[in-house]
Parts: structure tokens; sequence; C-alpha cells
């Protein structure tokens, strides 16, 4: 059996353990003849990450490096996910964007966000947060696809993406100042002082856009919002032997769909009448105040509601706090972790409820990683605390709270300490890797759960690689209205036949990789049991029901991507990737988002001097929209009455994105997004009807904002 | 919030400091072993290399270099002793006329050009597109670190490696060792 030498375990220190620090200095000895200690730093970021390239890390992780966040023009982490083999973002409500990143094109809610490994984001910030997580200060955002994927997140069933914050190793302040289509307007600023042994960064951003109406029918299919992000980062490099490394956010915004405009006040005084044409678009009504009734055909009832009755207006103020220390002692090193967060949400939804929701969250870890024989071990306690508390005021006529403030309707807490053991050996000369872990999690609902992973990476030869992976997750089941709005109308939600999620995963990588060629092939396989599914009881218990569902949603899909080098100065990538889903569409009653069956990417790099040109297209396939909503218990209409389409058409998107560095300090670009203006509400329109005639905005398959011109320059000091 | 979770986590803290206080002993900075200046134990034969020159102009590949010993530096814009040595090389480069230095950027185009610009390199610089970690492995650092230097003798053979910053003494005697011909020029 081969030992590992202590080099090689240095380097599984740094792989191995849960998310080491981005870059590690420590002193080497010195070599045959110079007598000062000597200094090595570990490149913790493959600083030319590409598409088809994956970090050399016995988990598959594919990274995005600061490099990559400018040039995708992103503002945001949703819109740096975006069109990613395996990686996208679904948008679940039209008027108010309610996002969410998917992994392997499962549930957004199974993905865990992690800032610098510690996971602070939950069900409220996964509705209206991930928005406004900035990408100032940025090191590098890692993706690793696959439950178990991360030792600290075992709700990560489809896998977790972690934002690590840089070290600023000089003195640096950017701006970057920029405006375009729908009103765009932003602003944001980085500055980082350096010091002897430490650094501190501030940053911030202000930025706006208008709400958009692609049809003139008066309802926006993209929300407009103001949105404030403060951050502060300390990096101690040596505090009483510790390295601390923190970082503070604040987060304020103000978003508004439905009706157009930012005047908040107007429209919550707006009660009565119609503004709205809804005879406008794709298969609209043919009366602009009403629509047809599918279940007869005759004409509804006027809408009499006013801007209000199709306004989601939703003010978030988030503040969170992630940090790390680490220190060694001898081999053996210690981690600690901390996270805190409080998002408030202060909402008003048109036809359904006033809503205030706040949520609290902490993370505290402890951990020690130290080799025992020819293994690195690594063992540690986690505590999480969760909670959700509400008032409502329900603003629907038929429901019987009408009128009627209410606490708590989908308040829970949770409370989960867990521990956790991790063991780690190289074999055969560092060719063969491999890693096991297990947890043990006691949630005060839920109970114990336990969950185990196994990764094993092989190193065919210095080009080729396959990395296997399996394992198991589990998430909590949260109750937050979002997933439900008319949960709001019940005294309580009943969980007493609650289970938490499971998750079963396989996977399997292939990656080659050459000086001018990156391509890695994957297979996945995930299968969730007991997806938390709300279930209306108010007729019966008077309750609605959190139940499991009661058979399995399984997921598999293969992708391939890679990215070659075509000329010193043009790097072109192509990815594929192609899903199966199974399930039993009348055990999910339309629960589930629908999502493609297949995906093609192309993306063309020109880095010419000063001159840097970014092309992008992106072809979506169809959507089996019949099979997710559940259109033979629950079918769609549109307007006119008529049914909506069992598939979504295919559909390209295409991004470009080109900048000038006028000087060292000076650069400008222009990106233009959706350039050929495809827009799904100019084919169907996001506005949908059940069999009774009931009003819902959460059609979605395709782009909800055509085309975007974005312009501006970037000042580096 | 309930007392007990938090005191669970207060005693789970204490016990992780307990352990870790009980094994310490060494040095409070791990340490990293010497690195030989020796060819490493099994390395391949002739290495091949092809890579972007970082300016974007042409590609560079060792066989441009047929013949000649080859000094290759990776090394990072943010990597400290990178950052350190790198005079001392292109001050080193024109004293070892019989050893092509080649340094290769493990960064970012834009970052790595920056940096250049306020020096006067003295050899070319190649950028690291593709996978780096895969790069260096190839090369014989399986640590994925930086600095990093590789000798190869006239058949692009590993002759030398080097992980951590390099000095004078050292480059003189890989290049003897791995065959560049003639002797160091002094320094002026």
């Amino acid at each position: 059996m081969f030992r590992p030498q202590p080099q090689g375990l240095a380097a599984a220190m740094a792989l191995a353990f849960p998310f080491a620090w981005p870059a590690v200095t420590f002193a080497a000895e010195p070599a045959a003849e110079p007598a000062a200690a000597q200094s090595v730093t570990i490149t913790g970021r493959p600083s030319a990450t590409r598409q088809g390239a994956l970090r050399d890390e016995i988990v598959k992780t594919e990274s995005i490096n600061a490099r990559e966040i400018a040039k995708s023009g992103a503002t945001n982490l949703p819109e740096l996910m975006a069109h990613r083999p395996g990686i996208d973002v679904q948008v679940e409500c039209s008027v108010c964007n309610v996002r969410n990143i998917t992994l392997n094109n499962l549930p957004g809610r199974f993905t865990t966000m992690l800032l610098d490994g510690v996971p602070i984001f939950s069900s409220v910030s996964n509705a209206y947060g991930l928005d406004m997580i900035g990408l100032s200060g940025l090191e590098r955002v890692d993706i690793s696809r696959g439950a178990g994927t991360s030792l600290i997140a075992p709700e990560s069933l489809a896998g977790t993406v972690n934002l690590v914050t840089k070290r600023p190793s000089s003195d640096a302040a950017e701006l970057d100042l920029s405006a375009g289509s729908f009103g765009q307007r932003r602003g944001a600023g980085y500055a980082a002082k350096t010091f002897d042994g430490g650094a501190l960064t501030v940053s911030g951003t202000q930025q706006q856009q208008d709400s958009v109406d692609g049809v003139g029918n008066g309802v926006s299919q993209y929300a407009g919002y103001k949105r404030q992000l403060l951050g502060l980062g300390l990096f101690l490099d040596d505090l009483g032997g510790f390295k601390l490394k923190g970082r503070f956010d604040h987060i304020d915004e103000k978003r508004m769909g439905g009706p157009l405009g930012s005047d908040y006040d107007a429209v919550r005084a707006s009660t009565s009448g119609n503004p709205f044409d809804f005879n406008q678009g794709p298969h609209a009504s043919p009366v602009s105040d009403r629509w047809v009734n599918p279940a007869d055909g005759s004409l509804s009832d006027a809408y009499n509601d006013g801007r209000f009755g199709l306004a989601q207006i939703i003010f978030t103020k988030r503040d969170q706090f992630a940090g790390t220390a680490e220190r060694s002692f001898g081999d053996t090193k210690l981690r600690l972790a901390l996270g805190y967060a409080e998002h408030r949400q202060d909402s008003w939804y048109g036809g359904d409820a006033d809503y205030f929701g706040r949520q609290k969250q902490t993370y505290l870890e402890s951990s020690l990683q130290a080799p025992v024989g020819a293994a690195l071990v690594t063992a540690g306690l986690s505590y999480r605390f969760e909670d959700l508390h509400s008032r409502s005021i329900s603003q629907d006529p038929a429901s019987p709270t009408f009128g009627i403030e209410r606490a708590d309707a989908d308040a829970y807490t949770y409370r989960t300490p867990g521990v956790f053991v991790q063991a780690y050996q190289a074999f055969f000369g560092e060719r063969l890797e491999v890693n096991a872990s297990l947890r043990q999690d006691h949630n005060n609902v839920y109970g114990g759960i336990t969950t185990p992973r196994l990764n094993v990476l092989w190193h065919h030869s210095d080009n080729i690689s396959s990395r296997l992976a399996m394992g198991q997750g589990f998430r909590l089941p949260t109750s937050f209205f979002e997933l439900e709005h008319a949960v709001l109308s019940a005294p309580a939600v009943d969980r007493s036949q609650a289970k938490a999620e499971k998750s079963d995963n396989l996977s399997y990588a292939f990656n080659y990789a050459d000086d001018r060629l990156a391509l890695t092939a994957s297979v996945n396989h995930t299968r969730i049991k007991h997806l938390a599914l709300f279930v209306d009881d108010t007729a019966g218990s008077g309750n609605f029901l959190l139940q499991p569902a009661r058979s399995a949603y399984t997921v598999n899909n293969v992708d391939l991507v890679g990215t070659w080098q075509m000329t010193p100065r043009d790097a072109f990538t192509a990815g594929y990737e192609r899903y199966q889903y199974r399930f039993n569409a009348t055990d999910f009653q339309g629960s589930l988002f629908a999502r493609p069956d297949y995906r093609l990417t192309l993306a063309l790099d020109h880095d010419a001097g000063p001159w840097d040109v970014n092309a992008r297209a992106t072809y979506t396939g169809p959507q089996n929209l019949a099979k997710f909503y559940d259109y033979a218990d629950n079918p769609r209409y549109n307007l006119d009455g008529t049914p909506k389409a069992d598939r979504s058409p295919a559909f390209w998107t295409v991004d470009l994105r080109v900048s000038y560095q006028w000087s060292k300090a000076v650069q400008t670009y222009v990106a233009v997004n959706n350039a050929f203006n495809y827009q799904q509400a100019k084919k169907d329109s996001f506005l949908w009807l059940d069999g009774s005639g009931a009003l819902d905005v959460t059609h979605i398959w395709g782009p909800s904002i055509g085309r975007t011109v974005v312009a501006g320059v970037k000042l580096d000091f | 919030m309930a007392a007990g979770p938090w005191q669970a986590v207060a005693a789970a803290l204490a016990l992780c400091a307990a352990v870790a206080s009980a094994a310490q002993g060494g040095p409070t900075v791990p340490v990293v072993p010497a690195v030989p200046a020796v060819p490493p134990a099994g390395a391949p034969a002739a290495m091949a290399l092809t890579l972007p020159a970082l300016d974007g102009a042409r590609f560079v590949q060792l066989a441009d270099f047929s013949g000649r010993p080859v000094l290759l530096n990776f090394w990072g814009s943010e990597c400290p002793p990178c950052i350190h040595e790198m005079p001392l090389l292109f001050a080193l480069a024109p004293r070892h006329p019989g050893l092509q230095f080649l340094g290769i950027a493990v960064d970012q185009r834009a970052s790595a050009a920056r940096f250049l610009a306020r020096l006067q390199p003295s050899y070319p610089q190649l950028l690291a597109t593709s996978q780096p970690e895969v790069l260096l492995r190839r090369f014989g650092n399986k640590l994925g670190a930086l600095p990093y230097s590789v000798v190869l003798n006239a058949r692009h053979e590993v002759c030398m490696t080097r992980l951590g910053e390099i000095d004078a003494a050292w480059v003189d005697g890989a290049a003897a060792a791995c065959g560049a011909v003639g002797a160091p020029q002094p320094t002026r």
C-alpha cells in the first residue's frame, strides 16, 4: 500500500479539506543551500479555468474565476450561472422574478449556496436572495454537482455553489459604471487595503432596472428593482496562530412586478378597476378586461382589482456574516467556521396577502484534520439553526381568513447538530485517491439522519482522469409560503406527515486536458425520495399539509463540455447536455417546474491585446410542459380559453460582449444579451388559467426579457 | 434558542480545541519538506509543450528550442514568492546563454501582462490556458504549488525541479547538471 509522502500529504490536506483556503501559504524547509525558510504558495485557484476544465480535487468541481466573471458581464450570481452545461437559472414567477440556480436541472432548492464554504442561505433567501449576491471581490465561484459534494452541506441534493472571496495581495480600487436598456443603471465599487499580515476590503453596488412588458398588456414579464449592496471583508494571516477570513454583507432591495413602474404606494392604493389589457399578446382574451372561462367558454367576471391585483412588491433587507479560522498544530489542522444571517421580507402580494417574514440562520462548525497512518482523517461537529417567523393578512376575498392578521402560518424552527468524519487516502503512487465520509445529523423535527458518501479519483495519466461519486443527501422541507401562496389561508402548516427529503446520487466524470484542450464528460443519476409537497386540506382538517410525494423524482443526465484553444487568441467552447426525467406526474400535482430535454451551448472567446470579444449561443430544447405541470389532472389554458401547448418550442439565444482596454486603468465595454430578441411572451403568455378560470403567472419556459444593451466603463486605480 | 444545542456546540468546540492543543508540539506553521534539486524519479522522457505567447501573437512549442536545455518557470502575479524571484530570473537569463528560459503564467492574461509591464522580461512569456493543474502535474508538480521551476535537458527530459523560490546558485547548478553549454556569465 502506498504511504503518502509528506509532500503528497500536504497536497491531500489542501484538497481533501471540506473547503480549504483558496490560497495556502506556508514555509518550506530550505533545499540544499538556502539558509532562510522559503515561501511556497499553493495555487488554490486554477487561474485559467475554462468550461471543460476541472479543479484538481477528488470531487468534480468546475470553477469560474475572476476573469470569467468579468467577461460574462454578469452583475449577480444568477446571471453568472445561466447557460452553463449542467447549470442554469430557473425563473419561477414572471411578475416577481423569483429565480434560483439549478444543478443537473434539479429543483433549485436542492442547490446549496456557500459563502467561503459556510452555508447561510435557505428557504427565504433562495427565493429573493440570490439576485442580491454580488460578484465584487470574488476570487472564483466553485460549482460541484451531485449530493455529497460537500462534507458540510448534506442538504445539497443537487450540489453546491461556493463563492470564494479574494484575499487581496495588494492595494486596489475599482469602479464599474454602466447603463443600458430598460432603465438599467449600475455603479459598483471595490477597494482593498493591505497591511502587514492582513487586508481589508469594502465593496458597494447600486443597481436598478425598470419592469418590462414585452407584449403591451400592461403586465410585466420582468420585475423592476432597486438594489443596494454593501460588503466588508477582513483577512488576518496570523492572529494567535489562526488565519482568519470574514465577510459581512448588507443587502437592501425593493422590487415590483405585475403593474409597471416603481411607485409602490400608488400601486398599493390602486385596488379597483382594470388598468391592464388582457387582449394583447399571443392567445390573448378577446376582450381587454376579462378572459374566457375554459369550463364553459363564457367570459369571466370583469377584472376589477386595480394595479394591486396583479402586483408583487417585495422589500428585502438582509445581513449576513461568514467567517472561518484555521490553525495548524504540526500536521493537525483546526478549522472553525461561523455563519449568521438575518433576512427580512416585507411584501405585498396583490390578491393573496400582505406578508412580513423574518428568518434567522446560524451555522457553527469545528473540525480537525490530521494524518492517521496512511490516511488523512477529518472529523468535526456542526450546528445549524434556522427559523422563520411571519405575520400575514390575507387579501383573498375567497379565503375564510380574508382580512385577518395571522402569525406564523408558515413558520418553522430547525435545530440540527451534526457530527461528521471523513477519511482520505491515496494509493498506487497517488494515481488512485479515495475519499469516504459519513454524517450523522439530528434534527429537532425530523430526528436522526445518516448520510454517507464515497468519492474516487483515478489518474489514468497526467492528462486523463476519472471521478466516481456516490452518496446520499438530505434536506429538511421548509414551509416558506413562496412555495405555495395559499398556505397563508390556513391557520398553520401541518407537517406531522412530512419526512426529510433524501437523495441517492451516482455520478461519473471523465476529464481530459492538454495544453490546448480541456474536456469533461459526465453521467449523473439523482433520485429524490420524499420530495415535499403542499396539500390543501383546508376543507378537511382546515390546514395545509406538508407531505412527502408518494413516489420518487429521478433525473438522469449526460453532459459533455470542452474548450479548445484554436489560435493563440481564440478559444472555442462547446457543451451539450441531455436529460431524462422520471416521475409520476399525478404524484407531484404539477409542483415541479418544467426543465428542457437538452441544451447546446457554443461560445467563442477572442482575447487580443486590448480587445476582448465574447460570443455565446445557447440552443434550449423543448420542455414537456404537459407532464411537469400534470395537464391530465390540472389542465392549463390561455386567456382565450384554448389549451396551453403540451411542449414548449426549442429556441436560440445569443449574447455578445466586447471590451477594450484603453490604458492600464480604463476599460470600456458593450454587451448585448439576447441579441435576437427572443421572448417567450411573444410566443406564449406567462399568464394561464386553470379549469375554473383562475389566473396565474407561472407558465414559464423561455426568456422573460428581450434584447438588452448595456455599456459601461471600468476604472482600476 | 434553547440552551441545549449551544451547550453541545460549546462542548464540541472545547473538545476540538483540547484535541488540537494535545496535538500541538510541532511548529505552528506547517513545514513542507525539502525539495531536492535533483531529477525526479520516474520522470518521463521527452516533454512536449504548446502554449500561446502571453501577448497572443503565436503558439510557442518546446520543439522550437530543439537541442537546447530549457528552464520553465511557472508563476502567478498574485504569488508573492513568484514576484520576488522574477527580477533574479530576468537577470540570470542573459548569464546563461546555453539555457533557454521560458516563463509560464498560471494566471489571467490581463493580470499577467499588467504585472509584467512593470518589468523588463528577458525571455519569452507564455500563458497556461487550458487546465493549469494538469500542466503542473505533467511537469512533476502534483502539489499544484507556485513558484515552480523545471529544467529540461537538451532532449527535453525533466532534469531538475524546484518547488519554491529559486536562487542563483540553484540555477547555476541546474544549468551545469542539465548540460547547458557555456559557463554562466558573471553578474555585472
